[in-house]
């Protein structure tokens, strides 16, 4: 029998990289800290990437929770099979606040894409008696948060984050509100070193109604122009605009959540009304009943729209009042909330529209900022994400920013990720959580709806302008996988000669140095042995800088871990050429 | 369906006969079965796995091979039934992995990584990180003999970085 040391020691790298990557994004954060060799691999996007593949097939319910100057953000699984399970825990709770000197004063739009929320005009209080409004882009599953360039406009009312899965990149769109032909509008791409805002031009004024949803690459919100209730598609990758013709089905257009159903354009009106029905003993009574009306787009140039009623008893969601539409999950299920908290505990409800079957869900959650009258947003499909991309746009901290208020700091910063490294932790979140798991239990219990009808109209034919073959299928938007390894900042480095793949070379140049003439004096002889079968090569450079390769007997893992290697070895020599 | 025998032979000596069907859940020895290396009479010898472990894994297998069967007679079983049945294979599981030591399921991931049992990697791997996610880095060093080589000032630091995830 072997004794646990030798057994865990045969574990290969990959086996526990498996383990660990199952594991939710707060429990990786923590284990960053086992020692450098795992600090190391858990932040090369080696594991993150395959953190990310393991997790969106696990999405998540998201809470943001808007309280009197801050934000509370929790996660719970959205249940795969809403009938075998009884209770669920709320996982990981995060609390965005800044230092106790800085609040968020006054509440602002929030919408998500792709593992990142984006928070609209963030007042921020310096307690200097003056707010800024600041655009905060958020990475929930880290906690980690960003500040973008400050824009000043007349008229911006309506802020959406778009996702394009092909380049993977998220940009963020501020619309001005007229309605003049060619308005323009402004744009940022995260991640890029021109981190400003570019103009863009909509041939077409309009102004905007209520939330947008990014689904593959197309950014669709509901506008009004002239001619009346529109839908506008935003192509996030060529940033063009193109509207939908809605006459033929406008009357559909008000009161509605766009949603993504199974890859397509919906839209969702949930109303109550008064019915009058017969009881079991034929005695008519009033009874409050919901009517959910559900339209897909199935065909823009067929015209072809797919429409749903169904009708809820009130009496099923326990609560009568402020029920709302939550989303869509990518399993079709219709996912309902109240829109702030009135009771304990909040409940969640998912209608499968297929089967006919109402589960509700009770959130427990015991946090300071789970009282009564917060507003809750709920956000279906969340993909935790280790990786958080944005740093080249990290302009300037929120202390730096009331010093400097002209709009021209806003490039300060850009191509330097020294100076994202040094100025990390002005923008670290200051953060409290809650003191007790158990407290955030989940409860679960099953109800049925009563399912009324399901009709399919498919209208005339009519002619389109401005609108070819869009394509409106999707995989729901996965999250990026970007460029710039965001871990780095994990370590104060005096002096960034390197940053690559993971690695982050000398603090002190002296000790850099002498650190990098040890790991090449390693790697050299680990490449030797690389043609053999396990060897295990760790590199490990000074102050807290860290590499470690980690060959396992798995080929395809070997590979990997070669083109790591390399990696490693090209950092290592610009690291001793400066 | 095929119901030959096949025998297994554990590192400490031990012997299992298992039907063939179950034993092709590992691809090793459905390969082994292909290319018809494997002798009606001689024991295939399992030098990584030992006889407590093999047990496991023959019971899993024996378990999920009957779920397979399921799954292609009846294809045409009404979605309550196939409900209620990954009920039961997730019941069955859960039960399974229950009973069992972190340092059982450390030994049963190897003994199924070997055997190139990808199901039975997936249940383990996720059984140990529902067990270990709300450990301590502490726990975890040592339940992965891992050492800290941070100085005391960098594992703070580190800790002060994901400070949101101590909570």
């Amino acid at each position: 029998m072997m004794n646990r040391r030798e057994n865990l020691d045969s574990i290969p790298t990959d086996l526990i990289l498996e383990i660990f990557s199952r594991l939710p994004a707060k429990s990786v954060a923590r284990f960053r800290c086992l020692s450098k060799l795992w600090w190391s691999m858990l932040s090369r996007p080696y594991f993150t990437n395959w953190f990310l593949t393991r997790s969106s097939a696990r999405p998540r319910l998201l809470f943001v929770v808007e309280g009197d100057c801050e934000w509370l953000l929790s996660s719970t699984s959205q249940p795969e099979n809403p009938y075998g399970k009884s209770s669920l825990v709320v996982a990981a709770d995060f609390h965005l606040k800044f230092s106790e000197d800085r609040k968020f004063a006054k509440r602002s739009d929030c919408s998500y894409v792709s593992g990142l929320i984006h928070f609209h005009k963030m007042w921020i209080d310096y307690n200097t008696g003056a707010l800024s409004a600041l655009s905060v882009i958020c990475n929930p599953s880290t906690g980690q948060y960003a500040t973008l360039p400050e824009l000043r406009t007349k008229k911006d009312s309506a802020s959406f984050l778009g996702f394009d899965p092909i380049d993977k990149q998220f940009k963020v769109l501020i619309m001005t509100d007229t309605y003049d032909t060619d308005s323009v509008h402004h744009i940022l791409t995260l991640g890029t070193d021109t981190a400003s805002w570019r103009k863009i031009q909509c041939p077409l004024g309009h102004v905007t109604v209520g939330e947008g949803i990014c689904i593959n690459g197309v950014l669709y919100y509901l506008a009004e122009n002239y001619g009346g209730r529109v839908i506008v598609c935003f192509d996030v990758r060529s940033e063009k605009f193109k509207f939908i013709d809605t006459e033929w089905f406008s009357d559909d257009l008000y009161g509605i959540e766009l949603i993504n159903y199974k890859g397509k354009l919906g839209g969702i009106n949930l109303r109550s009304y008064y019915s009058y029905l017969p009881d079991e003993h034929d005695h008519y009574a009033n009874t409050d009943s919901m009517e959910l009306l559900m339209w897909v787009l199935e065909d823009v140039e067929k015209q072809k729209l797919s429409k749903y009623v169904y009708t809820l008893w009130e009496k099923e969601f326990v609560v009568r009042y402020h029920i709302i539409v939550v989303g869509v999950t990518s399993t079709g299920e219709i996912v309902l909330s109240q829109r702030s908290i009135t009771c304990k505990p909040f409940y969640v409800f998912y209608f499968n529209p297929e089967r006919n079957t109402l589960h509700r869900v009770g959130i427990h959650g015991n946090h300071q900022v789970w009282k009564n009258q917060n507003r809750v947003y709920a956000i279906v499909d969340h993909v935790e994400d280790l990786k958080f991309n944005i740093m080249e746009t990290f302009i300037s901290p929120p202390e730096q920013k009331h010093k400097v208020t002209s709009t021209s700091t806003s490039r300060r910063n850009k191509h330097q990720v020294s100076t994202t490294t040094s100025t990390r932790e002005d923008h670290q979140v200051k953060t409290s959580t809650t003191s007790t798991r158990e407290d955030h239990q989940v409860k679960t219990s099953t109800s049925s709806g009563k399912y009324h009808q399901v009709r399919t109209v498919a209208h005339p034919q009519q002619d389109y302008h401005e609108w070819k073959d869009h394509s409106l299928k999707l995989s729901s938007s996965q999250s990026d996988t970007p460029t710039l390894e965001q871990t780095m900042k994990s370590f104060k480095l005096g002096n960034e000669k390197a940053i690559t793949e993971g690695i982050a070379i000398g603090s002190r140049s002296k000790e850099a140095d002498k650190s990098c003439k040890v790991i090449l004096g390693r790697l050299s002889r680990g490449s030797g042995c690389l043609k053999g079968t396990a060897i295990t090569a760790v590199v490990l450079a000074a102050a807290g800088a860290v590499a470690a390769v980690v060959l396992s007997p798995n080929p395809e893992v070997t590979t990997e871990l070669m083109n790591l290697v390399d990696s490693y070895v090209n950092a290592i020599t610009t690291a001793l050429k400066n | 369906m095929s119901s030959n025998m096949i025998m297994l032979k554990s590192s400490d000596g031990a012997s299992f006969e298992i039907e063939e069907a179950a034993a092709r859940k590992s691809k090793i020895i459905a390969n082994m079965i292909e290319v018809e290396c494997v002798d009606e009479d001689k024991a295939i010898p399992l030098q990584n796995v030992t006889g407590n472990i093999l047990a496991l894994v023959i019971e899993y297998c024996n378990k999920h091979i009957v779920d397979d069967d399921d799954d292609v007679a009846t294809e045409e079983a009404s979605e309550e039934e196939e409900e209620a049945k990954k009920k039961k294979v997730d019941d069955w599981e859960a039960e399974f992995m229950n009973s069992m030591s972190l340092e059982t399921m450390f030994e049963l991931l190897l003994a199924a990584n070997y055997l190139n049992i990808k199901s039975l990697i997936d249940l383990v791997c996720q059984t140990i990180a529902n067990n270990i996610k709300d450990k301590t880095p502490e726990e975890v060093r040592k339940i992965f003999s891992i050492e800290n080589d941070f100085t005391p000032e960098e594992e703070e630091e580190i800790r002060k970085e994901n400070a949101w995830a101590f909570g």
